[in-house]
């Protein structure tokens, strides 16, 4: 005789996942009973919590200290023309709750860094770095493998996407390994332009393998780079290797 | 001559042994920081490109870091 996990009210309501055979109840348990760290609330992080959201997924920590402007409205679609002027996360906690009241969503409104970084990442069960520039995503590297919390990382630009996973209770390849001594770049989406659904297709596949992770799905992901192009419909993918002189892992 | 061949983000791309990885990516003057080099689908550490050999035939793909969120 099996113990069910889930009341009345979840079983209709996570019913798609309880006909996973992957998911199941226990899988849907273990979203309700998630941490998620989301660094970043614009194109990537306002997508991806859209979707952790109505799977289920219990505690979202979300983080960003920006205000919405109008020219966010065009890809970052969890948000509303009511909203404009408002701190991101106290708009996205708002339409979060409204997709699904049973979360808890705490939202972090300054610039995430340091110490409380550090702890924000030991205390999620996976995070998703949707963040805009490289110091955030070496900062957010950093705390995550000082901590061994798996890594989701997503990014865009223009029609160009790219996805890479850290598990770093395992391994010690991490981002900088990937792109050692970036730089602050010319390009981002505010001088080279974003096409919703490009940053769009990113945040989703992060909030997929966010899901995928809690459910304890495995994932040929982890450890692999991909390079997503929007012009042609292609990807390539490549296995990351740790660098035996990173100043982020190298033991 | 003594040229060998490889593809290059998909394209041929003949070149002249022995050269290492480093004084390719030097003589075709890529940006370096932030970027990820793979050869046949696996990443190659920065550490090791001074060291890595170019042969005839290998798949060479230059990644850059997309900041953007």
């Amino acid at each position: 005789m099996s113990v069910s996990l889930l009341n009345d009210h979840q079983a209709r309501r996570y019913s798609r996942h309880l006909l996973l055979a992957d998911i199941g109840e226990i899988g849907q348990q273990r979203l309700l009973d998630a941490k998620v760290l989301l660094v970043g609330m614009g194109g990537l992080g306002s997508v991806a919590a859209q979707y952790l959201a109505a799977a289920g997924v219990g505690q979202l920590v979300i983080a960003d200290f920006d205000t919405l402007e109008e020219s966010n409205l065009q890809r970052q679609v969890l948000y509303r023309e009511s909203n404009l002027g408002q701190l991101k996360v106290e708009a996205a906690r708002e339409q979060l709750l409204s997709i699904n009241s049973e979360l808890q969503v705490r939202t972090v409104s300054r610039r995430l860094e340091g110490q409380q970084l550090q702890m924000e990442a030991q205390l999620a069960d996976v995070v998703l770095d949707c963040s805009d520039n490289i110091a955030t995503r070496y900062a957010v590297n950093t705390a995550c493998k000082q901590t061994n919390t798996p890594l989701i990382s997503g990014a865009a630009v223009a029609f160009d996407g790219q996805l890479m996973m850290f598990d770093f209770r395992s391994t010690s390849a991490c981002y900088q390994c990937l792109f050692p001594n970036a730089v602050e770049q010319q390009l981002n989406c505010a001088t080279a332009g974003i096409l919703g659904p490009v940053v769009g297709t990113m945040a989703t596949l992060q909030a997929l393998e966010a899901l995928k992770f809690i459910a304890q799905m495995p994932s040929p992901q982890w450890g692999r780079f991909s390079h997503f192009d929007g012009r042609n419909l292609e990807w390539m993918h490549v296995k990351i290797r740790s660098n035996p002189e990173c100043p982020c892992c190298a033991s | 001559m003594n040229q060998i061949q490889i593809l290059l983000n998909g394209q041929p791309h003949n070149l002249t042994p022995p050269m290492s990885l480093s004084q390719l990516l030097n003589q075709l003057d890529v940006e370096t920081k932030g970027t990820a080099i793979a050869i046949d689908g696996e990443v190659i550490p920065s550490s090791d490109w001074s060291e890595f050999p170019l042969e005839q035939g290998l798949k060479l793909q230059v990644f850059h870091a997309i900041a953007g969120g």
